[in-house]
């Protein structure tokens, strides 16, 4: 079977609306931009991932979050903290946090950069598994954002003044930003593109 | 049967694809990716929902989520309150991004999805129908509520050796809140919402 494309046929799809049509400057039913793929899509998702991996270190090795108990501050780092939680019998949580705030921004950090780079190369791997790979990121990018939501609840439950504060430390600005800009990533990369080499 | 050439969204193949039967969807033979689906549920039935979805806010943001006995002193734990604890402890970007995927997005999405569908029933074009779209679009993956939802049950696990902890009438809103979102977000026909709101003569 020929595979037609529609780029082949000139057809597009508007990134805003979804409408079908023949590439001309504006989408005659929403007006906005139309474009064969989406614009400036590979070096707007290398920015994106690059400030996340840089962001991701300070994310690992600051203390995300800070508890004073009875007078005694200790910080705990992202992996400290599964560790502890691991160690205290709890590892079904321990590997939910773990892959919620470890393995899952790595995961879609270094699995976009091998689908950047496949393309830039032009590598030989299958086109549906890197559009799986793709697809899995998108779809389970915000799940990283788990960790900020149960410091934010602890930190409304253990506030008792003098006696126990639980609240997010200086790791946590640096990891919010790695979920927005990773998430915003996958988001920018035209999946087409993948398939435009073949 | 009506067939039309329809082009992938992810892989860009052109797919002849035919009128579907009320629950079954057609697929792209390359990726997979599901090209249309053959129904939705009715545009009456998803209002109904999502003005439920509204007023069960009201009792999640008032009611408390979670109660905790620890070291004598009780506390009770609200969606806003975790965060602006966090702005104010001089993390403000986190305290805000807490905020808007946990409640504020959430909310903000169910009413702009009331609000259309509440434009669609007259059947006019609507310049602020498709302003809204364009925003519900631009907002609805960063609606986190099952997150949110899953971080409850992360947080209560995690306390449960140096505290005892209860759950509150908020916390049964809030689940039935989740469902309500993910079910709107996934039956709302967006295609339907733009055809209505800035009609065009036929597809190409």
């Amino acid at each position: 079977m020929t595979e037609v494309t529609g780029k082949a046929l000139n057809l597009t799809l508007c990134r805003t609306c979804g409408f079908q049509c023949e590439l001309q400057a504006r989408c005659p039913r929403c007006h906005a931009r139309l474009h064969l793929r989406f614009r400036h899509s590979i070096q707007r998702t290398w920015a994106l991932l690059l400030a996340a991996l840089i962001l991701y270190v300070p994310a690992n090795v600051y203390p995300i979050t800070v508890l004073t108990y009875l007078g005694q501050t200790s910080g705990d780092t992202i992996m400290s903290g599964v560790i502890a939680l691991a160690k205290s019998g709890m590892l079904p949580i321990a590997l939910l946090v773990f892959a919620a705030s470890i393995f899952i921004p790595f995961l879609k950090i270094t699995g976009m950069m091998l689908i950047l780079l496949s393309i830039h190369f032009r590598w030989k791997l299958s086109a549906n598994n890197r559009l799986l790979l793709h697809r899995f990121i998108s779809s389970i990018g915000h799940w990283s954002i788990l960790d900020l939501f149960v410091i934010s609840i602890m930190a409304a439950l253990m506030n008792l003044g003098n006696l126990a504060t639980f609240i997010a430390g200086p790791a946590s600005t640096a990891f919010a930003a790695v979920v927005v800009l990773s998430v915003w990533a996958a988001e920018s990369f035209d999946p087409r593109l993948i398939w435009d080499l073949k | 049967m009506a067939c039309q050439r329809m082009i992938c969204r992810e892989c860009d193949l052109a797919v002849n694809a035919c009128d579907l039967e009320a629950h079954h969807d057609a697929f792209c033979p390359r990726c997979n990716h599901r090209l249309k689906r053959g129904s939705y549920v009715s545009l009456q039935g998803l209002l109904a929902l999502s003005v439920t979805g509204l007023l069960l806010l009201i009792p999640t943001l008032t009611e408390p989520l979670l109660s905790i006995r620890m070291l004598g002193q009780y506390t009770e734990a609200s969606i806003v309150t975790g965060s602006v604890l966090i702005m104010e402890a001089g993390f403000p970007l986190v305290g805000l991004v807490v905020l808007a995927c946990s409640i504020m997005i959430p909310g903000l999405v169910l009413f702009l999805v009331t609000v259309m569908l509440l434009l669609v029933q007259r059947g006019l074009p609507s310049a602020l129908g498709c302003q809204l779209l364009k925003v519900y679009q631009w907002l609805h993956t960063w609606s986190l509520l099952e997150v949110y939802l899953i971080s409850f049950f992360v947080t209560v696990f995690k306390m449960r050796d140096f505290a005892v902890i209860s759950p509150g009438l908020g916390l049964v809103s809030l689940v039935i809140l989740v469902v309500l979102e993910l079910y709107i977000t996934s039956e709302l026909d967006r295609e339907r919402l733009w055809r209505s709101f800035a009609p065009v003569g036929g597809r190409v």
